[in-house]
């Protein structure tokens, strides 16, 4: 009874447990047939069908660009001394700009002191403040020269990102992957990613920020544009095979005074899965595919119906005085 | 004229490493001996998060509308005067005579941007499978496109032929020589 019991464990432990496996927040192979039966159906995991409800489709070509325009920038990473070593980086102006106005601002050394950590990871930056910028504000195209303090695109887009530096949304959709014990690489799951679009993009023409890695890693980036092909599959009434083309602004730039959209495109694919109800499918749960199994959205923000919040981990930032730099740059 | 553009960024990680390397135009042999032996590029695991960004750019011309030309026509009557007791001497006298001219289509085309710039997540495994990173775009992209061609983000550059202008001024020239 004991050896047929310790058999069991084993040959559970080898068939199913790399799925409980803790993953660490990044990708390892799995067995899709199995992912189903462990897809949890509770929040954060099931959010967009939560709020928006549940997911229809009908096979076809589907498509939007977003009303708003988003632009690329450099996403200033936390281990670069860009913004304020020199003394033309864009904190020293502002400061310069900011004491001629008769603040006593010291935006450049809070900067260094508090802000500024040369061990932060090589991914960690301004990439939020950037994708939530460029869905929120018009793009920062002149060069301004105020008080004989002469401001470029690079800097004015600095300053505006910092000031933004705290915002994070109203909400995210999908589980943020932390690196942690419950964290699920699979998510954002199809379905959700699926519905988010239809609703936010396709119905509602809006720009959206896409964290575009599943791992730890934070990727954001303003979506402009998707594609969307959904297929049905021969003699298998219970899948629909899709195909969706992400475009965003990239945060790659190669010119410092980089003005415009610099695009990328990711193209995702998964099969969504549920039944027939008239002329429309009801999707029950999603699976990714192919390379979109390790290559896929973490989670996805939508453009906030609100002003956003002006908070910079740099105390020494007024965003008063940025936009009133900015105001000459639009 | 049609012009294809592939360019490609390499972009990747090492995990374990904390440093500026994560944004700089790679070598794909430095990755391949990353992902073979990534003690000998001073690590202790290989490289991750590689992504390839593939761009494709083509200049393409398209016919952007017919247009209806006419094709000018010519009619010239001469007259001489003469008679047989006197010497006129009078050269032959020409006018135009009005005529109708040829219809034609004429197409106008003009030149179009067609570009995309696709991000491929690639592992060490397909890494060390590559020849070289030219040959992946290429191939990557020509699956990617040819399936589904609309992918491409089209622009109109501004530059327009019209196909006719030259056949009318060709006319008009050879007019003007036998004047």
């Amino acid at each position: 009874m004991i050896r047929s019991l310790i058999l069991f464990l084993l040959f559970w432990n080898t068939t199913f447990a790399q799925e409980l496996i803790p993953t660490y927040g990044e990708f390892i192979p799995f067995d899709e047939k199995d992912i189903s039966e462990y897809r949890p159906q509770i929040p954060p995991f099931i959010n967009v069908t939560s709020k928006y409800g549940t997911l229809y489709v009908r096979p076809g070509k589907y498509e939007y660009e977003a009303n708003h325009k988003v632009w690329s920038s450099h996403w200033f990473p936390y281990y670069e001394k860009e913004l304020f070593e020199k003394d033309n980086s864009p904190l020293a102006k502002y400061d310069a700009y900011a004491r001629k106005k008769g603040y006593r601002s010291n935006a450049r050394e809070f900067e260094r002191q508090k802000v500024y950590n040369e061990r932060a990871s090589d991914w960690e930056g301004l990439c939020n403040a950037w994708a939530m910028a460029a869905i929120m504000f018009p793009e920062p195209k002149r060069s301004v020269r105020l008080y004989n303090i002469n401001f470029e695109v690079r800097d004015l887009k600095a300053l505006l990102l910092k000031s933004l530096e705290l915002e994070t949304g109203d909400q995210f959709f999908g589980q943020r992957n932390n690196a942690e014990w419950d964290s699920l690489y699979a998510d954002i799951y199809p379905d959700q990613f699926h519905r988010f679009i239809q609703v936010e993009g396709f119905d509602k023409k809006n720009p959206f920020v896409m964290d575009y890695d599943a791992g730890y890693q934070v990727w954001n980036v303003p979506v402009y544009k998707v594609k969307s092909t959904i297929k049905e599959v021969e003699d298998n009434s219970e899948v629909l095979q899709v195909k969706t083309y992400v475009y965003y602004a990239s945060p790659f730039i190669f010119e410092d005074n980089f003005v415009g959209i610099e695009t990328e495109m990711k193209i995702y694919q998964y099969d969504l899965y549920g039944a027939w109800e008239g002329e429309r499918f009801r999707v029950t749960y999603g699976l990714w595919k192919e390379s979109s199994r390790w290559d896929h959205p973490d989670y996805l923000i939508p453009r906030p119906e609100r002003k956003l919040k002006r908070e910079s981990r740099n105390k020494e930032i007024i965003s008063k005085i940025v936009d009133e730099i900015l105001k000459y740059s639009y | 004229m049609k012009k294809l553009f592939i360019s490609f960024i390499f972009l990747f990680t090492f995990a374990a490493q904390a440093n500026s390397n994560t944004v700089k135009h790679q070598d794909l042999e430095l990755i391949k001996l990353g992902c073979k032996d990534p003690a000998a590029v001073g690590n202790q695991i290989r490289p991750s998060k590689i992504q390839i960004v593939c761009k494709d750019q083509r200049l393409v011309w398209e016919q952007a509308r017919t247009e209806q030309r006419d094709i000018p026509s010519q009619r010239i009557i001469s007259t001489v005067l003469r008679t047989n007791k006197t010497n006129l001497k009078v050269a032959p006298k020409t006018f135009e005579a009005p005529v109708s001219s040829t219809a034609m289509n004429c197409p106008v085309m003009q030149e179009i941007k067609l570009e995309v710039s696709i991000n491929y997540n690639v592992t060490c495994d397909e890494v060390l499978d590559m020849n070289t990173i030219e040959d992946f775009c290429f191939e990557s992209l020509e699956k990617d496109i040819s399936k589904n061609d609309d992918i491409m983000q089209r622009t109109a550059t501004g530059n327009v032929i019209y196909a006719c202008a030259q056949t009318r001024q060709g006319r008009q020239g050879r007019q003007r020589s036998q004047k």
